[in-house]
């Protein structure tokens, strides 16, 4: 059932999916039309743009249903974990163990958007967490409303080399008590900023390229230990080094789909899928969406959708869309069509989670390979290891500008993106633009649609003028 | 004695510095040269262009905040000796404490390399009591002095606190809550006084709440070192702590045996860690909080004046 690739509205989608329904394509439990999620509040989606595949849908599903499998789950039994902050390392843990799910709290930073509502902000405000804080503050409306997921059985908060705004929310969070069933009890765990080596140190070489000196990694291996221990606790049998060694293994098969998915996406000149899936599926990446096998095989359509599209020179954009970069996730997912829009297209990202998207070293021992992993967190290094992973990264993907989107209230990005913008701009020569981009961003978008639009002219310029040259 | 070494965070013991033959200077950075950037901190801001830095052999920034943490990470492109300690945020494991020690221990290389030299343990030991004496002489001051004389004194520590007793300071007790100050910003406490209130608790950064805790005179004689570790890493309540219970019990526990009757919360734009505190300071103490941010456009006395009338219209 394949049609010339698209990016359609809900409303196409409404003709789309009886097409699909009349072609025989099958649908997962969770599936469905699309339009069913705007009305259960889902209101962005009549303003995104989506891809037209079968596989994008079934993306789009899984995403959109998260909130009722963690419900599901909870009522099957299951032991739901609230993991926080770290983005990636946890879940492998947690997936390790039966019956258990893990999930992101941390996600409901998009729950503003995809629902067009200041409900889980509002709460936040009445609880002294105000916009001069990162939009993640929706999470604490979430905890304290409810709706979003249930009560987790464990919350496990990963601290140190963080921004402040997540620890000093976590740390609000931690002492409310919403529906009297006691405050939320936190496993605080130690995440400490990742330095170079010093001379004499033993060093290890990290997934991502950074160097770190071992004894950190020790440290950070001494505290997901306590983790572990916490983890068999809850499940009431121990979590064994062979199970971890099992999660690693089934975490890399799902990185690695990703890792060829976005090798594909990136370097093919047609654009096989566009910037809104692509960053959906990056952001499976870090706890399954709450379903692990799920993912897999989520990541595995989008994967043989592309490599059909390739294969057939089929794309959705011109060839001649400039390149881009893009760093920082968007509160605002209108911001991924609105690059396109505007004459770019994604050519590789860095959402903050590079370590959740890199492959686990599997010939070491598993605790010791999490806590490389924990460790390679773009955040928890300088600014400057992660400015020259995106230069690498950049390079490698023939980038032609780097689009850095600060998060609004985000302690870390006010300095970051000038670190980023200096070292890109005097190692690449691209243009690198900065902006801002909120969780309701309607009254900002035509702003941000002109800067867009100016930085892909300068880049087109740069081409052009490199063209006439050869 | 050698050269200065620039400091900022009550979590630096410059006992440490000193010990090392090194002068510990804490830093007093000022405003004037910072921009108002959305997003950044301007006290962290303001430690990146410290006229002071000019003359230290080196500088010793922590990990208590990210915006700190970031700091570090700009001056270390242009300051050719910035240390950054990793202070921990968890404090009730034995590893964290451990991670502590052994940052103090890398601290003194880096020290060793600003001209310092390793101390012995009796030069340690020495060293930690003629701080600890000149904390307590100062301590034995506070009631005969204004908080902000108090905290002027302790930025010279260890020098003998040189306090010509005032008349005891009057007006209603509060509680002044916040972390560091830059220079212009003094000026709180000379409005805080003449809003009618006194500050009878200093928990800012440079109050008696970032002071360690006693050495244990036992542990002082047989393991200076780790004596040092746990007087300030295990006693100093703050609020990037995780949990902030070590914070939150501190000001219940001042609050009700110094009879205050509000708090004041003063934090610099965008810091994150005590703008959140708010809301647990209000339901932990039970008292009054008004909130003054720092560092922002709008220096004028008047906002200022202004929150602390209404503090003093609440509790009246």
């Amino acid at each position: 059932m394949n049609r010339t690739p698209a990016r359609i509205t809900l409303d196409d989608w409404r003709l789309r999916f009886k097409e699909m329904q009349e072609g025989g394509v099958l649908q997962p439990s969770y599936g469905g039309p699309l339009e069913r999620h705007l009305q259960d509040g889902d209101r962005r989606l009549s303003s995104l743009r989506f891809d037209n595949s079968p596989a994008a849908l079934r993306l789009w599903n899984f995403l959109l249903t998260e909130e009722k499998r963690l419900f599901q789950a909870r009522e099957s039994g299951k032991r739901i974990i609230a993991t926080m902050k770290d983005l990636g390392t946890v879940p492998v843990m947690v997936y390790s163990m039966p019956e258990a799910v893990a999930f992101y709290p941390d996600g409901a930073w998009w729950v503003p958007c995809i629902e067009m509502s200041y409900c889980e902000l509002a709460i936040a405000d009445r609880l002294g967490i105000d916009e001069t804080f990162c939009p993640v503050r929706a999470m604490i409306g979430a905890f304290v409303n409810g709706g979003h997921f249930p009560r987790p059985d464990l919350l496990i908060c990963s601290v140190g080399a963080t921004c402040d705004d997540f620890s000093a929310i976590a740390q609000r969070l931690a002492a409310l008590d919403p529906s009297n069933s006691g405050p939320f009890d936190i496993l605080w765990w130690e995440i400490p900023a990742r330095r170079r080596p010093e001379d004499s140190e033993p060093a290890v070489a990290l997934p991502g390229g950074a160097l770190a000196p071992r004894s950190q990694v020790a440290f950070v291996q001494s505290e997901l230990e306590r983790i572990r221990a916490a983890l068999s606790d809850l499940g009431q049998t121990p979590l064994t080094d062979d199970d971890l060694s099992r999660g690693i293994a089934a975490a890399n098969r799902v990185r690695s789909l990703l890792l060829q998915l976005r090798r594909i996406v990136y370097s093919s000149d047609f654009c096989p899928m566009p910037a809104l899936e692509m960053l959906i599926a990056e952001m499976l990446a870090i706890h399954y969406c709450s379903d692990r096998h799920e993912t897999f095989l989520v990541l595995n359509d989008l994967l043989d959708e592309v490599s059909r599209r390739v294969h057939h020179g089929q794309g959705l954009l011109s060839p001649e869309s400039i390149r881009v970069f893009w760093v920082n996730p968007v509160a605002d997912l209108r911001m991924m069509n609105i690059l396109e829009d505007a004459g770019g297209r994604l050519c590789g990202t860095d959402l903050l989670f590079c370590h959740a998207i890199d492959l686990i070293q599997e010939s070491v021992p598993p605790m010791e390979a999490l806590a490389q992993m924990a460790l390679a967190d773009p955040m928890v290094g300088p600014s400057s290891d992660r400015a020259m992973r995106i230069c690498r990264e950049a390079a490698d993907a023939a980038a032609e500008a780097v689009i850095v989107s600060r998060i609004p209230g985000a302690s870390h990005c006010a300095w970051e993106g000038a670190v980023i913008r200096d070292i890109v701009q005097r190692l690449l020569r691209i243009p690198v633009l900065e902006i801002e981009v909120p969780s309701i961003s309607d009254p900002l978008l035509p702003a941000l649609r002109t800067r867009i639009e100016a930085l892909v002219e300068t880049a087109r310029e740069k081409r052009d003028a490199a063209r006439r040259d050869r | 004695m050698t050269g200065s070494i620039g400091y900022t965070s009550p979590f630096v013991p410059p006992e440490w510095i000193d010990a090392h033959r090194l002068h510990p200077l804490r830093l007093c950075p000022s405003l004037s040269s910072t921009s108002a950037t959305a997003g950044i901190c301007p006290f962290a801001e303001a430690v990146c262009h410290c006229q002071e830095l000019k003359a230290c052999a080196g500088l010793v920034l922590t990990t208590t905040c990210d915006q700190m943490r970031r700091a570090a990470e700009m001056l270390q492109r242009r300051h050719p000796r910035v240390f950054l300690m990793n202070v921990p945020v968890t404090w009730q494991s034995p590893a964290s404490t451990r991670l502590y020690t052994e940052e103090l221990g890398r601290m003194s290389d880096f020290l060793v390399r600003c001209g310092g030299r390793i101390p012995t343990s009796a030069q340690l030991s020495d060293t930690m009591r003629s701080y600890q004496s000149a904390r307590e002489q100062l301590l034995q001051s506070r009631a005969a002095c204004s908080a902000r004389e108090f905290t002027q004194a302790a930025f010279k520590l260890p020098q003998t606190p040189d306090i010509t007793p005032s008349s005891t300071p009057q007006g209603v007790p509060l509680g002044l809550i916040g972390g560091p100050l830059c220079r212009e910003d003094f000026y709180i406490y000379d409005m805080i006084d003449q809003a009618g209130f006194r500050v009878e608790l200093d928990a800012t950064d440079l109050g008696p709440r970032a002071f360690p805790d006693r050495f244990d005179s036992t542990a002082l004689g047989t393991d200076p070192l780790n004596e040092l570790a746990r007087a300030y890493f295990s006693a100093i309540p703050d609020a990037f702590r995780r949990p902030d219970s070590l914070l939150q019990d501190y000001l219940v526990r001042q609050s009700t045996s110094l009879g205050l009757r509000g708090f004041v919360l003063a934090r610099y734009l965008w810091c994150d860690e005590w703008h959140a505190q708010l809301g647990r300071i209000k339901e932990n103490t039970g008292l009054p909080v008004v909130e003054i941010d720092l560092g922002g456009q709008d220096r004028s006395p008047q906002r200022i004046r202004t929150r602390l009338e209404s503090l003093m219209s609440i509790i009246q």
